[in-house]
């Protein structure tokens, strides 16, 4: 007998949401099975991380996850540019912590200041979040929104109470919206329902089923998550299928559990907070996670090789620094990279026999290495492998930059700031271009005509055909449904600002 | 898996005899689906539907025991895919390995730790499960010496890994009446395997290359009549273990395949070298249905959140969880330290209790129950109300502890405060934050 695993019927595809920042995109969503179900269908873009960014600094964080960013401590625009190149984030989610009421209630104005920092540092999309306080996030969020009109970023938490306010804001500027509702099914489905009624395009929007971490209500986010992707999929439930976006970072380094030091029992308190961070994210990817808030480099480097473990795809290759190896050589070695997927090896063998860089991919290259470690599959890039690294880079910097070479007058440290800038910038600035002037481009016909003077004057003459159309012109017939025409009379402009609620505006019989 | 009234119906004799207690047939069969009632009750039924009734009446994922007495590891017996449609009932169990290569440290080791990390949380003790003895050396000796060193360490719960007959025996002769789990009949030991745990009355797992040859196996043993297994489906690569338990829960519940309604058993440590990797994959295969998960070491780092996961896991959905009722002293609280009070659901003690720890102000916190409801609805269901709030306090014995008379209870039922003072006239009820979230500011800045 042949085992064929017995077929679940699903009807559903999740949506696919893009996060952009320039030239960089991150698609999430698009799965068509239960996660990681790959026998039954696709996972089309495996789940992502955004590293958590704090505005502040955080004082009473656990000293397992102070210490990799102990020196961008208080610098959220260097600690997003550390989490960004050291630690490979994915997205970068701002945590705008400092703006709450009951904290330092810190001002729209300074919040504003650190997104424009951050924004201008990293090269991977923003998510910028709020507080939970519902009346500070609406202020906040919509300066932010405003601020970063032409660069799509994603804003959340955008809860009933003012999902209007920072729904409106979203839908002037094209920015994503991150809904969230507390651990329930309906109430995450009455939401996106609010959401779609203001007119947030189904591709601008994420759910945040609200997260507790290991012996902090996991189960609860794991069965909600689990029915709304059920929904989505077996259910043709539309509203629910959204990515999941879930916000665990702080959830597990809370808890008094992350916090007590080393015990005989507990064990070791740095692993302990990672591994809590770790499987909570496990839990929550195998519940339908899409976008993970993560907080600690040592368990975003274990859920990044579970992903890709999981999915059957290559693990990322990551640079340990020499320090961390058993057996460094410090004249040789300046990195190993261990944990090599198979696929890596063969490159290798290529790039030793080339005696030279050699690209393996787009945006990657490889140069000489030493086998140092052969049965952990480690290599030493020698000092030469990296000059020619740098050399290479810096040639490939120089060939995108043409028009920068020509500011050679300004110090060198500034033009290459200044290139780096540019070349963040260049798409974002298309994407918010000025309409252009096309009235002129009107056919119109001119009447000659006398005036009250009698001078001869040119009028433009009529602009229709007469007797054109034949019959009078139905808005209604451009929409399918009554769900469609109350939503096109609901985000109407000018219905924003009448009292009159939607509708015509002349009613035929007094109210 | 259960069968219909009317599936049962057209199995009865259909004679409305009475007999059993029921007036027809049709209502005897409709009791007999909802569990109410014992086949046994009529006198008439044939030995085949007898036997077709029973079959089908099992349950569609075999329980296995391993170990005898009170203190026994169940797995298997699950019902459903998804936990929200109904409970998971048996815990993942979690084994720690030992083999017979290494040192005595080693193994002295892992044995201590088995026993000595245990976690208490809401009334429950935490704790590993397993031990699993493997042959790795190739030597009777060694693997009989390591299995006694095991015995006597006082580890009840065992699994002898061998897939060469003769050691199991051996093994067996110092552990054969714990009840162990014998691992594993392959293709090629399968008879002699068999006979081995038919004679010691003792579960067996059954190790195939992919589903196909487990589900081959299963049914020769079965047929033999010994239907305590579990199910390893060979593979150590994680998309594939991960398929392979979707495939078996589904096809066991779904398809109805009785050659795979059987608990599995999964090697995290045979799936990774690195620890942190292999605590991540167990959290997954207590996720995905594996019945047992084999770990290479446990230390508290690892063990301690996996098994929190998997005390949340297999939860029963419906019900909340409770803590118990009482007096909980935090960050060393003395007699003038303020008094909060709040309800029983566990997610509201540990959130509480945790931000009134972090806050580093020293606080007792006043556990009442109510029936593992959170704040607002047991306000709502009148199970925090003021008069049980007060009888609560009378009795609590707080009185002894402090020498104030302040109390604060949650903002969300800040309307009890009026109540509360003409219930308690010595008291002072003072407004907490709506949120735990904001306790540590309130608690600081009250002085």
């Amino acid at each position: 007998m042949t085992f064929k695993i017995p077929t679940q019927a699903y009807t559903g595809t999740i949506r696919p949401v893009t996060l952009e920042r320039g030239k960089r995109r991150v698609t999430v969503g698009g799965e068509t099975a239960y996660p990681f179900y790959g026998f039954e269908g696709e996972m089309p873009n495996a789940p992502k991380i955004a590293i958590q960014v704090p505005d502040f600094r955080p004082d009473d964080w656990p000293d397992a996850c102070l210490k990799p960013y102990e020196d961008v401590l208080g610098d959220p625009a260097a600690w997003a540019r550390k989490a960004q190149d050291e630690y490979h984030a994915d997205l970068i989610l701002l945590w705008l912590k400092s703006t709450d009421p009951n904290g330092l209630d810190r001002s729209a104005e300074e919040a504003v200041k650190t997104v424009k920092a951050v924004l201008d540092t990293i090269r991977i999309p923003l998510i910028v979040w709020g507080t939970d306080s519902a009346e500070k996030d609406t202020e906040v969020l919509r300066a932010v929104a405003m601020t970063c009109a032409g660069t799509r970023i994603c804003l959340g938490p955008v809860q009933e109470a003012n999902h209007k306010q920072i729904g409106a804001q979203a839908l002037a500027y094209n920015h994503i919206v991150v809904a969230t509702s507390p651990i329930d099914v309906n109430l995450a489905k009455q939401l996106n329902i609010l959401l779609g009624n203001l007119g947030i395009a189904a591709d601008n929007l994420m759910i945040d089923p609200t997260v507790g971490g290991i012996g902090y209500g996991i189960e609860y986010t794991y069965s909600v998550m689990e029915r709304i992707r059920q929904a989505a999929l077996s259910q043709q439930d539309d509203k629910l299928a959204y990515p999941l976006l879930c916000n665990l970072a702080d959830e597990v380094w809370k808890t008094k559990e992350a916090r007590i030091s080393d015990d005989a029992i507990m064990g070791r308190a740095g692993e302990r907070g990672v591994l809590l961070e770790a499987i909570t994210a496990t839990t929550l990817l195998t519940a339908g996670a899409d976008i993970l808030v993560m907080r600690h480099p040592r368990a975003i480097q274990v859920v990044r090789n579970f992903i890709a473990d999981i999915t059957g795809t290559a693990r990322p290759v990551e640079i340990v620094t020499a320090e961390e190896d058993s057996t460094p050589e410090p004249e040789a070695g300046v990195a190993v990279v261990s944990d090599l997927p198979p696929t890596m090896k063969l490159d290798i063998d290529i790039a030793a026999m080339m005696g030279g860089p050699v690209l393996v991919g787009p945006e990657h290259m490889l140069a000489v290495v030493r086998i140092t470690q052969a049965e952990k599959g480690g290599i030493t890039i020698s000092p030469q492998a990296v000059e020619m690294f740098g050399s290479f880079l810096e040639a490939k910097e120089e060939a995108r930059k043409p028009v920068e070479k020509e500011e050679a007058a300004s110090s060198s440290e500034k033009r290459e700031q200044k290139g780096k800038r540019e070349e963040d910038q260049e798409p974002i600035e298309k994407t918010w271009e000025v309409p252009d002037d096309t009235v002129g481009e009107l056919s119109v016909t001119f009447e000659a005509k006398k005036d009250f003077s009698g001078n001869e004057v040119r009028v433009v003459g009529a602009g229709y055909e007469a007797g054109k159309p034949a019959e009078k012109v139905d808005w209604r017939r451009n929409f399918k449904n009554k769900d469609e025409m109350v939503q096109y009379l609901k985000t109407g402009l000018r219905y924003w600002y009448s009292t009159q609620g939607y509708g015509s505006e002349k009613r035929k019989k007094p109210a | 898996m259960g069968l219909t009234g009317i599936q049962i119906f057209k199995l009865l004799p259909k004679t409305n005899c009475g007999e059993c207690g029921s007036p027809t047939c049709l209502a005897f069969a409709m009791k007999l689906s909802a569990g109410q009632v014992e086949l046994e009750l009529c006198p008439y039924v044939s030995e085949e539907s007898k036997a077709k009734l029973v079959e089908a009446s099992a349950p569609p994922i075999r329980l296995v025991t391993i170990g005898t007495g009170d203190d026994v590891f169940k797995c298997g017996g699950e019902t459903v895919q998804y936990r929200h449609e109904k409970t998971f009932v048996n815990p993942t169990g979690i084994g720690v390995l030992i083999t017979d290569t290494m040192s005595d440290e080693e193994v002295d080791g892992r044995v201590r730790r088995l026993k000595e990390l245990e976690y208490e949380r809401v009334g429950m003790v935490l704790k590993a499960d397993l031990v699993v003895v493997k042959d790795a050396s190739g030597d009777e000796e060694a693997f009989v010496k390591v299995i006694g060193k095991v015995k006597s360490s006082g580890a009840r719960k065992i699994i002898l890994m061998s897939e060469e007959v003769s050691r199991i025996r051996a093994g067996l002769k110092v552990v054969g009446d714990l009840r162990p789990l014998l691992y594993a009949a392959t293709k090629t030991n399968l008879a002699e395997m068999a006979n081995l745990a038919k004679e010691h009355d003792v579960p067996l797992a059954v190790k195939g290359d992919g589903l196909d040859e487990v589900a081959e196996l299963t049914t020769v043993l079965t047929e033999k009549g010994i239907k305590d297994l579990v199910i390893d489906s060979g593979s150590r690569i994680l998309p594939s273990v991960f398929t392979d338990q979707v495939g078996i829960r589904r096809a066991a519940l779904v398809g109805g395949l009785r050659a795979l309604g059987f608990p599995t058993i999964t090697f995290p440590c045979e799936m990774t070298q690195d620890p942190v990797e292999e605590g991540v994959i167990a959290s997954t295969m207590i996720l995905k249905y594996a019945g047992i998960a084999v770990l290479s070491d446990i230390q508290g780092e690892v063990l301690f959140p996996l098994l929190v996961q998997r005390m949340n896991i297999f939860t029963d959905p419906q019900r909340p969880m409770a803590t118990s009722e009482g007096i909980y002293e935090i960050n060393n609280p003395d007699e003038n330290s303020p008094i909060l009070i709040t309800t029983n659901f566990s997610l509201t003690y540990f959130i509480v209790a945790g931000e009134i720890e972090t806050s580093q102000v020293p606080s007792w916190l006043l556990i009442k129950d109510t029936d593992g409801l959170s704040v607002l609805t047991a306000w709502a269901a009148g199970k925090f109300s003021a008069d049980g709030i007060a009888a609560f306090i009378k009795q609590s014995g707080i009185h002894d502890k402090v020498t104030h008379r302040k109390l604060i209870i949650p903002g969300y039922v800040a309307v009890l405060s009026g109540d509360l003072e003409e219930e308690l006239p010595e008291w002072q009820i003072e407004i907490g934050p709506k949120e735990a979230s904001h306790l540590p500011a309130y608690l600081r800045n009250r002085g």
